[in-house]
């Protein structure tokens, strides 16, 4: 029973993220998610007293870190967009990959994205990495893992 | 005792990742399944021996399954994301403010994905042209499915 109320809050939560909020990068409607979904476990949970509280809750972190993953994934996928243009265009050889999937205009529209995000700023028509204790945090953390 | 398997399945990512990933950075083993299973059968007979309820062991059999699935899934990604993401690289190369050092073909990998697309079969060229196998049309068709139910920007 309480895996299924497990289920549902993490389904729920997509639902109402996702098809309620306008169309925008994934990890700026992520945070809507994380926070209706801990949200909804925690007030579900206690106020109906369910079983297995602590393993439910291991579950649904879970189900948070797979559907971040599969949403990043999809939407980064440079292997994913190179088979589209395959599919699209007549392709003879790998060079034609290069030229027609820009690296350039991918790049600036990268850096775009990182700064709707809050991660990089744009000051005095320079780009510098915006220096907070979240951002710092998770890029230590990437380099440690990188290393 | 219950709580043990979860113990057990998190302190293995732990060790996987700095045990195996970290020295040949193959995101996927097959050692990975075997523990997999092995300690989901391991679980399920444990519980299965337990003094509670029928709908009881069927409950915590179940959460382990999806505990194990999902946060397999995650694990798979995270490794995916920390040895792939040009985003990543780009916002490293900023923290350390080597931004003017950036290499974009570092960073995208255009080549060795396109001999990914090849190994793993998803296209291959017929009459001087590539094409997409069945499985890349597949592959595809669920890439789109998703992006338009989601309603997600890509930036890939």
């Amino acid at each position: 029973m309480s895996t299924i109320i497990t289920l549902l809050i993490f389904f729920v939560s997509i639902f109402v993220t996702q098809f309620f909020g306008k169309k925008k990068i994934f990890f700026i409607r992520f945070f809507n998610f994380l926070i209706l979904n801990l949200f909804s476990f925690i007030f579900i949970f206690l106020i109906f007293d369910l079983n297995y509280k602590l393993i439910n809750f291991l579950f649904c972190l879970s189900l948070i870190f797979s559907w971040s993953g599969l949403i990043i994934h999809l939407s980064n996928s440079i292997v994913l967009s190179l088979l589209d243009l395959i599919n699209k265009n007549d392709i003879i050889d790998d060079e034609s990959i290069f030229d027609l999937y820009n690296q350039d205009d991918k790049f600036n529209e990268r850096i775009l994205t990182l700064i709707t995000g809050g991660y990089l700023i744009k000051k005095n028509n320079q780009i510098e990495f915006k220096n907070n204790f979240k951002n710092k945090m998770i890029l230590n953390l990437i380099i440690f893992l990188k290393k | 005792m219950i709580y043990i398997f979860y113990v057990i399945f998190i302190g293995f990512f732990i060790l996987d990742f700095f045990l195996f990933y970290k020295n040949n950075n193959n995101i996927f083993n097959y050692f990975q399944i075997f523990f997999l299973s092995i300690s989901l059968s391991i679980n399920a007979y444990i519980i299965s021996h337990l003094s509670i309820q029928f709908n009881l062991k069927i409950e915590l059999i179940l959460l382990s399954i999806f505990f194990s699935l999902s946060s397999y899934f995650a694990y798979l990604n995270i490794l995916a994301f920390i040895g792939r993401s040009g985003s990543f690289l780009i916002l490293i190369a900023y923290f350390q403010k080597q931004e003017k050092l950036i290499n974009i073909n570092e960073i995208f990998k255009i080549q060795m994905r396109i001999n990914e697309l090849k190994k793993k079969k998803f296209i291959y060229k017929k009459k001087k042209s590539y094409i997409l196998t069945k499985k890349g049309q597949i592959f595809l068709k669920l890439y789109f499915f998703f992006i338009c139910l989601f309603k997600i920007k890509v930036v890939g």
